[in-house]
């Protein structure tokens, strides 16, 4: 940076009007009293001009009539969690009156309250995560003025951006899958092999290891017998999402309900940790292609990359975004479809995720409040207090009402759909998934 | 007009005002406060409205503070401690303690409003900000008591009239030297 940039990024205090006020009222009041020879008078003014003269020496000698320290801001967090706090500091110089003043960002708080507050040098401002996604932070106006607010400069710094991770609720729910088609891992698979988990006893053959010869038995039996087990696999599980829109729950419901992007978001979130904890491979495609499509991975690795890619999407609101298609996926996938089932391209990826032999469940993310009337009472809705002419509540309940046909169809052909209700909305899907498993199968010619 | 077109815009305004932190209220009624204090100091508390004069400083006070309790950073803010010097300007002999007591009411009114302008209606000072102010303002005060008691002490030393010339030079040069430049 050459001389006559750093010369313009200087900060340069300015006079006030507070200044202006105390030196003409002080040096009126001086020049009456020695014009009128009334001494009294001096005194009125005598504070006031006595404030000017300290602020004015103070300036002068704390050398900033040239400049004042350039304030810094500093983020102490670049991606925190739902719910999560990070800081942002402001800093200049002890001795200056620093006052930072930050735009309040969506679905975040700020302490303080309004999001302004000023310190001696140095200032520090938190903001709590509401809700997954980027953060801007600012751009954030500081004002830095003498002790006295005698003399001040203003600066905007430009913004910061924090990122929210979706919060890392642990699903309940088993871990078994219906179609294990890894090599090793932790889910018991219906193929005989090496494993923990005994399938039966049986007579040995040649191949069979000797440490699993079942003496007891080979004992009371006088044949040998050996233990056969269950081979144990992982598998890959697919998290579809659906992010081509973001429905906002209904007017009357909490300041803090989620949307259905929140909700699918928090999902895929669970359902990844969930599978990565045991081992599994997970991948996520994004039919609304908002946060990207993520390639199978495992490990604490993958959880990382695919938070990451969660927290980077930024929401656009009332935007459609395209459908995406996934042409193929591996037979016996689990593959896990986080919509609000509102879109026909959501439902025809579905239709073509069973018909190549994945495992399909559906995830069903439209908030609760939209289309419930119940509140209503059988009164009209009222929005800032005028009658809403809009006929919104009854458009979104014929609109559910029409999504019960899909749903009900979706379950005729043998897909579940479970409503997201937190980390327990997984389990019975799966344990019936896994029970269907082993139930006996007609026979297909 | 319907009842709740008249209405809305002033519960609007009213929920507005929740907005104001509760440090902007304090320096704010503090600064309000002490100039009224200053002016019933100046004219006594039946001599606001005595008669035509006391009345028109009362009402130039009044819109003065009403203009900076708006805005403290009005230059029209100007107008209240204008009003008092030319009240007590026209009262005639004052005594110096009572001169000092309202010369100490307009500092703390004039720190106050000066705070007030450095922060945004929602601002709020932390414990620091307060410290910082409150420093400054002791020197302030420290330095006003010791000029008070040099000029109560010289108010009875009798000196000549060529005294007036060098005075005033004094005063005219004090008041370029503090008069801000390049606002």
């Amino acid at each position: 940076m050459n001389s006559g940039d750093s010369r313009q990024n200087e900060l340069r205090t300015r006079p006030t009007a507070a200044l202006v006020r105390a030196a003409i009222i002080g040096g009126v009041s001086l020049a009456l009293a020695l014009v009128l020879g009334r001494p009294d008078v001096i005194l009125v003014g005598l504070p006031l001009l006595v404030w000017a003269l300290v602020a004015l020496a103070r300036r002068t000698l704390r050398g900033e009539e040239r400049a004042v320290v350039d304030p810094q801001q500093r983020v102490n967090r670049r991606s925190i969690e739902e719910g999560g706090t990070a800081a942002v500091t402001v800093r200049t110089d002890p001795g200056v009156l620093t006052a930072a003043t930050l735009p309040m960002p969506p679905h975040a708080d700020v302490a303080p309250r309004h999001g302004a507050l000023a310190g001696d040098g140095e200032v520090q401002l938190r903001i709590s995560a509401q809700r997954w996604g980027k953060i801007r932070v600012g751009p954030m106006h500081v004002l830095v003025a003498d002790a006295l607010g005698a003399y001040r400069a203003q600066r905007t710094l430009a913004p910061a951006e924090v990122q929210v991770v979706p919060a890392s609720t642990v699903l309940d729910a088993p871990v078994e899958v219906p179609t294990p088609i890894g090599v090793s891992g932790v889910h018991l698979s219906r193929r005989r092999g090496d494993g923990t988990a005994l399938s039966e006893v049986r007579a040995f053959r040649p191949g069979d290891r000797l440490h699993r010869i079942n003496w007891r038995v080979t004992s009371r039996t006088g044949q040998l017998h050996t233990n056969a087990t269950f081979t144990e696999q992982d598998t890959e599980v697919l998290i579809v999402t659906d992010t081509i829109a973001d429905i906002a729950p209904a007017p009357w419901s909490d300041a803090e309900a989620p949307t259905s992007l929140d909700m699918t978001i928090r999902a895929t979130s669970a359902i990844a940790r969930h599978y990565l904890a045991a081992g599994d491979r997970v991948a996520v495609f994004d039919i609304g292609h908002l946060i990207g499509p993520v390639p199978a991975g495992s490990g604490p690795r993958q959880l990382r990359v695919l938070t990451t890619a969660l927290s980077r999407a930024s929401r656009d609101a009332g935007a459609l975004r395209p459908a995406r298609r996934l042409r193929s996926v591996r037979s016996g996938t689990l593959t896990v479809v986080c919509t609000p089932l509102l879109s026909r391209d959501t439902i025809a990826q579905i239709g073509v995720l069973v018909s190549h032999g994945a495992d399909v469940i559906v995830v069903d993310t439209l908030p609760p409040s939209i289309g419930d009337t119940s509140v209503l009472n059988g009164k009209p809705l009222r929005i800032d207090g005028k009658v809403s002419d809009r006929f919104w509540p009854e458009a979104w309940a014929m609109r559910r009402l029409l999504r019960e046909k899909t749903v009900r169809e979706l379950r005729e052909a043998g897909v579940p759909v479970t409503a997201w209700e937190g980390p327990s909305s997984l389990a019975p899907v799966l344990l019936s998934l896994s029970a269907a498993r082993t139930a006996p199968r007609m026979r297909r010619s | 007009m319907r009842r709740g077109q008249l209405v809305d815009p002033v519960a609007q305004r009213l929920l507005e005002l929740q907005k104001v932190s509760g440090t902007q209220w304090l320096l704010r009624i503090v600064g309000t406060a002490m100039t009224l204090l200053a002016l019933l100091m100046t004219f006594g508390g039946t001599g606001l409205l005595a008669h035509f004069g006391t009345t028109l400083i009362t009402l130039v006070v009044a819109l003065g503070l009403l203009c900076q309790f708006r805005n403290p950073d009005s230059d029209l803010g100007l107008l209240a401690p204008v009003g008092i010097v030319v009240g007590i300007l026209a009262q005639g002999e004052v005594s110096m303690l009572r001169t000092a007591g309202i010369g100490l009411m307009l500092l703390i009114a004039h720190s106050a409003y000066a705070l007030a302008a450095t922060i945004p209606v929602h601002g709020v000072f932390g414990r620091s900000a307060w410290l910082l102010a409150g420093k400054g303002l002791l020197a302030v005060l420290v330095l006003s008591l010791l000029g008070g008691l040099l000029v109560a002490g010289l108010s009875g030393v009798q000196l000549g009239p060529w005294m007036m010339v060098v005075g005033v030079l004094a005063a005219t040069g004090l008041f370029i030297a503090v008069l801000p430049r390049g606002r």
